[in-house]
């Protein structure tokens, strides 16, 4: 329980602090003025947990992202699901490792993107350049953050 | 857990999204109003180390006082050649003390808390929000000039739109032809389309508000023409310009919360 609640608390403090880091002008460095989306990162990398747990740190995690925004929309609802289909295919479909989560991160967040740009090609317009790059980032972002993550979680168990 | 549970716990988090979701929308939103008053003293903190972090060095400083003194040389000439208007208007600016210029401009300046790496126009959060009187659709200025728009507000703090964004158009005016146009953002650029079949803009020329919307006070500096081109699909030529406010690099702004012509449409 102790160890639970532990791991919990490690994980609310990390979000907490990728949410300050995404958020903050200038403190994440941006690549032709685009900043990786840390919490959608932080969020596929945590799918090797339990799928409540998924999916509970992928709804704070698309809240979060969403409110910095403005309203709370696309990627709340969007990485909520995204997240319990990814830790629920990583628990009963695919071997749970490294490998297994990037790749249906990779998907994940193809679908998450495909989404959002529907939604942005309706309502505020979309430059693809800046799109596509962030996506990027973002994809990168998940192979450091998912070593830390599950190295963790193995670590704790 | 088995998978039933696991649904169900999907189920009761959408349901939970969802309802956030309503929460969120509209102005002074409760979501985002509590939670901006619960996390703006974070990102002023965190905002103000990234400003310490960022700051340059003296090796840095001493090139930069160098170039700047071979830019200011240069500028010293093309300034004697400007309009008085860009010259008075500039050194106001500077000082954020419109209200001699304008009786009637309310301004309520504010730090930027955050910029959400989900706008790719370089949108951007300020300290100020309905409490103060801040309402959506104001302008938004620096001491360089227009940066944008209010799009959203909550009590604490409200959301910019830049002049980048493609949902923002304001109508300008050529300061040294009044030549007119709607300016709007299209492919990260601000584009100055709508002119005249005989315009006289030319490169280098400044862009001011025309005011005739009742959204933005007239003659607020905009830009310069950077650059002229056709549209390829209609040939109607239209005018790239640069925004005098870097909407990346802003620190503080402050909305317009009043004038004298707000809400006055001109045709």
């Amino acid at each position: 329980m102790n160890r639970r609640f532990l791991r919990g608390v490690l994980i609310a403090l990390e979000l907490l602090a990728l949410y300050v880091l995404e958020n903050t002008p200038r403190m994440f460095p941006a690549l032709g003025g685009v900043r990786p989306l840390l919490l959608t990162a932080a969020a596929f990398s945590l799918t090797s947990e339990q799928v409540s747990g998924a999916t509970f740190c992928g709804a704070v995690c698309g809240v979060l992202t969403d409110l910095a925004d403005g309203s709370v929309g696309v990627y709340a609802v969007g990485i909520t699901v995204l997240c319990y289909a990814q830790s629920t295919c990583l628990h009963t479909s695919f071997r749970r490792n490294l490998p297994s989560l990037w790749l249906l991160s990779l998907a994940a967040l193809a679908l998450l993107c495909g989404a959002d740009a529907l939604v942005r090609l309706v309502t505020d317009g979309i430059w693809w350049q800046r799109f596509w790059l962030r996506a990027g980032l973002t994809y990168l972002c998940v192979f450091p953050l998912s070593v830390l993550n599950f190295r963790r979680e193995r670590h704790e168990a | 857990m088995s998978r039933r549970n696991n649904r169900k716990i999907l189920l009761l988090t959408l349901i939970t999204v969802v309802l956030m979701g309503v929460f969120s929308v509209g102005e002074n939103a409760l979501l985002p109003s509590g939670w901006n008053a619960l996390t703006g003293g974070v990102f002023r903190l965190s905002a103000d180390a990234a400003a310490a972090l960022s700051a340059p060095s003296y090796g840095e400083l001493q090139e930069e006082n160098e170039r700047l003194r071979a830019e200011n040389s240069v500028l010293r000439e093309q300034v004697a050649d400007m309009d008085a208007l860009r010259d008075e208007n500039q050194t106001l600016w500077e000082y954020f003390d419109l209200k001699k210029l304008e009786p009637s401009l309310e301004l309520k300046p504010a730090f930027v808390l955050q910029q959400s790496a989900l706008d790719d126009f370089d949108g951007f959060a300020l300290g100020a929000g309905s409490a103060l009187g801040v309402k959506v659709n104001d302008a938004v200025v620096t001491p360089e000039g227009l940066v944008g728009r209010v799009a959203t507000v909550d009590r604490v703090s409200c959301r910019v739109k830049t002049l980048l964004s493609p949902g923002l158009k304001v109508a300008v005016t050529d300061s040294r032809t009044q030549d007119s146009g709607i300016l709007g953002g299209r492919d990260g650029e601000a584009v100055m389309s709508r002119l005249a079949e005989d315009h006289h803009i030319a490169v280098g020329d400044l862009i001011l508000t025309a005011g005739t919307g009742g959204v933005y006070p007239a003659r607020l500096i905009v830009g310069t023409v950077r650059e002229l081109r056709t549209d390829p699909y209609d040939g109607a030529q239209y005018a790239v310009v640069e925004p005098a406010a870097d909407p990346e690099s802003v620190r503080e702004a402050a909305v317009i919360i009043g004038f004298s012509a707000k809400g006055v449409t001109n045709p």
